[in-house]
């Protein structure tokens, strides 16, 4: 157990979902990593190192199914661990973890620009761009081909059970871009009329599969039915590691009280998940700071990636509820 | 002209969206039947023209179901008939009062049927999806279990009515477990399914089948996932006006139902409470001449009283307001 206070906040904020997106829990998880070396007494390798293990396991115990953060630590721990191999003193250790932090930060807001800017130019001038649930990496496209001086329309469902999709409905109204809404069973009318489709990913495999909120799947069929070209937007951080090693994605199910009342028994039960994952074959393209990628291409991507290899090792019983 | 009380109690029944396809296609037939026991026109021709009114006031009160403007076409395909070949009014009437009868004993017999012919394809033990609330469904499912099967059913809510809540109760019910979750949850659901079976609004010429929205992309990721789907309805729902090409009326989602409060002119509601699931979706259509791939409807359809009339009532009846290409 980590006893620095900056490690404690960041476990209660995350343990009580109370920070927006999973970039910002990235930042946090980093920023409260940095601010634990920063205070660090301790006076060799072995005990900063220990010292930074522990809080990383606290982190990992409450953490949800979200690549960024875990990303972030790959990044942190990955750069701590090459100090340790080059023999550097525990001080260098300690500038090396806030460095680290630091970049990691920097990096965050310039990948997610480039995403904008090369998933608007996948928007045309007079299009209806179909859009699932909520995204702030998709909202940034739209922003972008709208300062671009296209015009366009956005057509977007509910998303059930959470209604993300209506929290798009008065984005895009705050944007001045015409907004159309319907319910989530409606794509197979909507998708069809539409020009283009844009997801965001909450995480994407090794094999090219991405984790969205659920309903992603059954709309990528209806646009590959319809020949209409689906994208999915999302930062290589949303690129999860932790299938590299073959582990499947850890996804929430649908609670009972979103679905039913109390009147009904036993005899009927909630099932379901809050996600679903989308083939390759119906994604047309990732579009990640890198540029437009095939989704079969992931896993080059990742094999580039600098893992910690502690981190990977925590991995199989995070994934398995068991840390 | 003066419209028959009974007419428009109905016509307010069905803009009500009280009554469900087969069950307005009953009541269309015994109101029309007392429109003509009631009529005091004194020749043909004027009796012609009141059963023409009373039809076009229930039209313009009716959703898009198939089974009450087939059973339009039969009594005015009936009564054109008899204009035709000189009758009397009073052989006329007989004529429509027999085809009343004979409708009736068919919807019995074809409501006893279909859910035998279409129970034979559950296989024991299997994990059966259905999409929404249909009778028909429901009969099959009871008469499957009554024969000693035993099966699992997976249903979603379909919004925005949430009828698919109502089929769990009604399943709950009957003793059967039910697996229920949200219409996005289709994939997780249908991967696990033996095979799906829905009712549907109406069955068009060219094999397609209007459903509750939701069921095409139900059925797209059924066939991702190589599950069988079967559509489960009598012949009255085989929607004769399809056949010459007009669009088919479909129900807008009213505005209320997915935005709580008001917003600018900028942000709108859109879609429809129904979607068209295209032929090579469906595995067959159960229905009760047997099971059928869709492409044979219109073979059906083509054998099935017609009446030029009412094409011409339904050009205008399906360009109104709500109307959807299909």
């Amino acid at each position: 157990m980590s006893e620095h206070p900056a490690i404690k906040t960041v476990v209660e904020r995350i343990r009580t979902d109370v920070i927006g997106g999973a970039a910002d829990t990235a930042k946090e998880v980093v920023a409260a990593l940095a601010a634990l070396a920063r205070d660090s007494q301790a006076n060799n390798g072995s005990a900063f190192e220990k010292e930074i293990e522990d809080a990383v396991i606290d982190i990992m115990r409450i953490m949800p199914s979200l690549a960024p953060p875990i990303n972030a630590m790959h990044r942190v721990l990955g750069r701590l661990e090459e100090e340790i191999a080059a023999g550097s003193p525990v001080g260098a250790l300690k500038v090396a973890v806030q460095q680290a932090a630091v970049d990691f930060s920097k990096s965050i807001e310039g990948s997610l620009d480039k995403v904008a800017q090369y998933g608007a130019e996948k928007v045309q001038h007079g299009d209806t761009v179909f859009m699932y649930s909520m995204s702030s990496t998709v909202w940034r496209i739209f922003r972008k081909a709208k300062a671009q001086g296209k015009s366009f329309s956005v057509v977007v469902t509910e998303s059930r059970p959470a209604n993300e999709g209506l929290w798009t409905v008065t984005e895009m109204e705050k944007e001045g871009i015409p907004v159309a809404v319907s319910i989530d069973a409606c794509i197979g009318e909507l998708i069809p009329q539409c020009d283009v489709a844009f997801m965001g990913a909450d995480a994407i495999s090794s094999h090219g599969y991405t984790l969205c909120k659920v309903g992603t799947y059954p709309s990528a069929l209806v646009a590959h039915a319809h020949g209409v070209p689906f994208y999915i937007a999302a930062d290589t951080l949303k690129f999860d590691t932790s299938t590299l090693l073959g582990l499947p994605f850890r996804v929430d199910p649908i609670h009972r009280h979103e679905v039913i009342g109390e009147q009904y028994s036993e005899r009927v039960q909630v099932v379901g998940h809050l996600f679903d994952e989308t083939p390759p074959h119906l994604v047309t393209a990732l579009i990640t700071e890198i540029g437009l990628l095939s989704p079969t291409a992931c896993f080059n991507v990742m094999w580039q990636m600098k893992l910690s290899q502690k981190l990977s090792a925590l991995l199989p019983a995070w994934s398995r509820n068991q840390l | 002209m003066v419209i028959d009380p009974e007419i428009q109690q109905l016509a307010a029944r069905l803009q009500a969206k009280e009554l469900h396809a087969a069950r307005s296609g009953r009541e269309v037939m015994q109101v029309l039947v007392q429109v003509c026991s009631n009529s005091q026109a004194g020749n043909p021709q004027a009796f012609f023209e009141e059963f023409v009114a009373a039809i076009q006031a229930l039209l313009a009160a009716m959703p898009a179901y198939a089974p009450p403007l087939n059973v339009m076409h039969r009594l005015l395909w009936r009564l054109e008939k008899g204009l035709a070949e000189h009758a009397s009014l009073d052989e006329i009437k007989t004529s429509l009062a027999n085809e009343a009868n004979s409708y009736q004993a068919w919807s019995e017999n074809a409501r006893m049927l279909v859910p035998r012919l279409a129970a034979k394809l559950i296989p024991n033990g299997a994990i059966l999806f259905t999409f929404t609330l249909s009778e028909t469904v429901l009969n099959t499912l009871r008469y499957a279990r009554a024969r000693g099967k035993t099966f699992h059913v997976l249903v979603t809510e379909s919004r925005p009515n949430n009828d698919g809540l109502a089929t769990a109760a009604h399943l709950e019910k009957m003793g059967f477990t039910v697996d229920i979750s949200l219409d996005a949850c289709l994939s997780e659901m249908l991967s696990r399914a033996d095979l799906m079976m829905v009712g549907a609004e109406a069955i068009m010429a060219d094999g397609s089948a209007v459903c509750k929205v939701g069921t095409y992309p139900a059925a797209l990721v059924a066939r991702a996932h190589g599950v069988p789907v079967y559509v489960v309805v009598d012949t009255m729902k085989l929607n004769l006006t399809s056949q010459t090409g007009l669009p088919l009326r479909m129900d807008p989602i009213p505005d209320e139902m997915v935005l709580e409060k008001p917003h600018s002119e900028q942000v709108k509601v859109i879609g429809h409470l129904f979607d068209q699931t295209p032929p090579e979706l469906l595995t067959g259509i159960v229905t009760e001449k047997g099971l059928m791939s869709p492409a044979e409807c219109v073979g059906i359809m083509r054998a099935m009283p017609y009446s030029h009339k009412l094409s011409e009532l339904l050009i205008a009846w399906s360009y109104r307001s709500g109307s959807s290409h299909a």
